[in-house]
């Protein structure tokens, strides 16, 4: 019992502190909670994905050990193998979190989006704070995230068009915090870490690559670079994220014309370019439009 | 009449009228007027020697050809283009341009859009007043076609779809502030 105390009493003292922080919070503090909370945490619980009347449920756990991320992810109706990731150590700041991290300071999410915060509902049997991110331009998507009270991991995710249609749903069922046990680390595959390159003024600068985009909305910064398996640049703007990829032409039959897909959220645009053999696609969250001009801006030397 | 409303027409055919003018007239001209209109333009040919058609008034026929149309096939298009606005849509006719010259299907072009530079002679805008009749002139005037999306659904298309949605997902994943949940979309997607 005597040691039992202690515990209980610094374990009461962390959540009034988290509880009055949560009153206060403003939007973009809880933003900037969400970019780093799901990663710095162990939980697991059940998550499905939603896309129009489709409906697949996975088992999520993730376990940070020695400060390292270790997740899996295991499909629940589908015949589909689970996933096991050995992610980057929690301190490594990738690029979105970089944006988010700063945004209370420096309020640049706010020339892009609208915050909102809304308060009072549950999901997965625990209170959470609903914010509603809301673009102020037509080339991006909008978010509703309801974010734990306790831990601002999102457990629910809306990503809906402009006209306020949902494309696509994240929702925990069932949210645990703390695992118990080990993952086993010896099916985790490697997540691939690249450095963005960033020249003395800190913007990022493509390597080696011959094409870039001539244009990409304003707010969006490099994210991650040409890797061994193709060439390609991903963008994103702290929450919306799209990737470039050109491959040559030869031996893949290209389309003869522009040809638009989507799936839930994502939608790609491929766009020839016959004149240098090559053949561009622009996928990620965001608007047709904005996938379009980016594909029809790519710039490629003679 | 008022002279207001004649020294607007007169400006008008002398392609001096300004915005303004113009939706003025749209708004407040009537038969009356167009008469007078259709005079000017008499007097003026004759003036210039030019042939007249002094009988000849087609805008009650184009008026019923617009209000016949099915309301301009925007309406029928993918529904997430739709939602995009003013700006958006004006943003996809450029790239519209760029889009036929890939190869588009020249069926997929509204046949509406032939009926275009009729209309934009400026006797219809005096003849068809009305602001939603007005708004669909334009439109087709300004060349809108159907901002229309090839829907593949081929083997080649849906591999590369794929393979790329799952290279953008390795890094998006990292960088949506949602962790591996995003794979989702992958796992989903190959189950179909």
């Amino acid at each position: 019992m005597l040691r039992v105390l202690p515990q209980i009493l610094a374990f009461t003292l962390v959540a009034s502190l988290t509880a009055s922080a949560a009153y206060a919070a403003q939007p973009v503090e809880w933003l900037e909670r969400m970019s780093h909370a799901h990663r710095e945490l162990s939980y697991q619980g059940i998550v499905t994905h939603q896309i129009e009347d489709q409906l697949a449920s996975y088992r999520i756990v993730h376990q940070v050990i020695d400060g390292r991320e270790f997740e899996r992810l295991t499909p629940l109706d589908s015949e589909g193998s689970e996933l096991v990731r050995k992610g980057h150590s929690v301190n490594c700041v990738h690029p979105a979190e970089r944006l988010l991290r700063g945004v209370s300071q420096k309020g640049d999410f706010a020339r892009y989006y609208d915050l909102r915060l809304e308060e009072g509902a549950r999901v997965a049997g625990r209170d959470v704070v609903t914010l509603h991110i809301e673009p102020r331009d037509v080339f991006r998507l909008g978010y509703v995230i309801s974010l734990d009270a306790q831990t601002a991991i999102p457990l629910k995710t809306e990503t809906v068009d402009q006209r306020d249609q949902v494309l696509e749903r994240f929702q925990f069922m069932l949210f645990e915090l703390g695992v118990a046990g080990e993952l086993n680390q010896d099916d985790a595959r490697e997540v691939a870490h690249h450095n963005v390159v960033t020249d003395q003024e800190g913007k990022p600068v493509h390597p080696g690559l011959s094409w870039n985009p001539g244009w990409v909305p304003e707010g969006f910064m490099l994210a991650d670079t040409a890797d061994v398996q193709s060439e390609a640049l991903s963008y994103t703007d702290g929450i919306s994220m799209f990737s470039v990829f050109m491959e040559s032409a030869n031996g893949v039959s290209p389309p003869a014309t522009a040809v638009a897909m989507r799936s839930g959220a994502t939608v790609s645009y491929t766009y020839p370019i016959p004149d240098h053999d090559l053949v561009a696609t622009v996928i990620g969250e965001v608007p047709l439009l904005t996938a379009e001009q980016v594909a029809k801006s790519l710039v490629v030397p003679q | 009449m008022s002279n207001d409303l004649r020294e607007s027409l007169s400006a008008l055919m002398d392609g001096e009228a300004s915005e303004l003018e113009l939706r003025r007239l749209m708004r407040d001209s009537d038969d009356g007027d167009a008469a007078y209109w259709g005079r000017l333009h008499r007097q003026r040919s004759a003036l210039l020697g030019e042939p007249t058609f002094s009988g000849m008034d087609i805008s009650a026929r184009v008026s019923s050809a617009i209000a016949a149309e099915a309301p301009l096939a925007l309406a029928s298009t993918r529904d997430w283009r739709k939602p995009l606005g003013g700006f958006a849509v004006a943003a996809s006719v450029a790239a519209l341009v760029v889009f036929g010259l890939g190869g588009g299907s020249p069926a997929q072009v509204a046949p509406q859009v032939a009926e275009a530079p009729v209309v934009q002679n400026g006797r219809v805008y005096l003849a068809s007043p009305a602001p939603s009749v007005a708004g669909t002139v334009t439109a087709s005037a300004a060349g809108v076609t159907v901002p229309r999306y090839q829907q593949v659904d081929d083997e080649q298309s849906r591999e590369r779809f794929e393979r790329f949605l799952r290279q953008h997902t390795e890094r998006a994943a990292l960088n949506s502030g949602q962790g591996m949940v995003t794979y989702a979309r992958l796992v989903n997607h190959g189950a179909e």
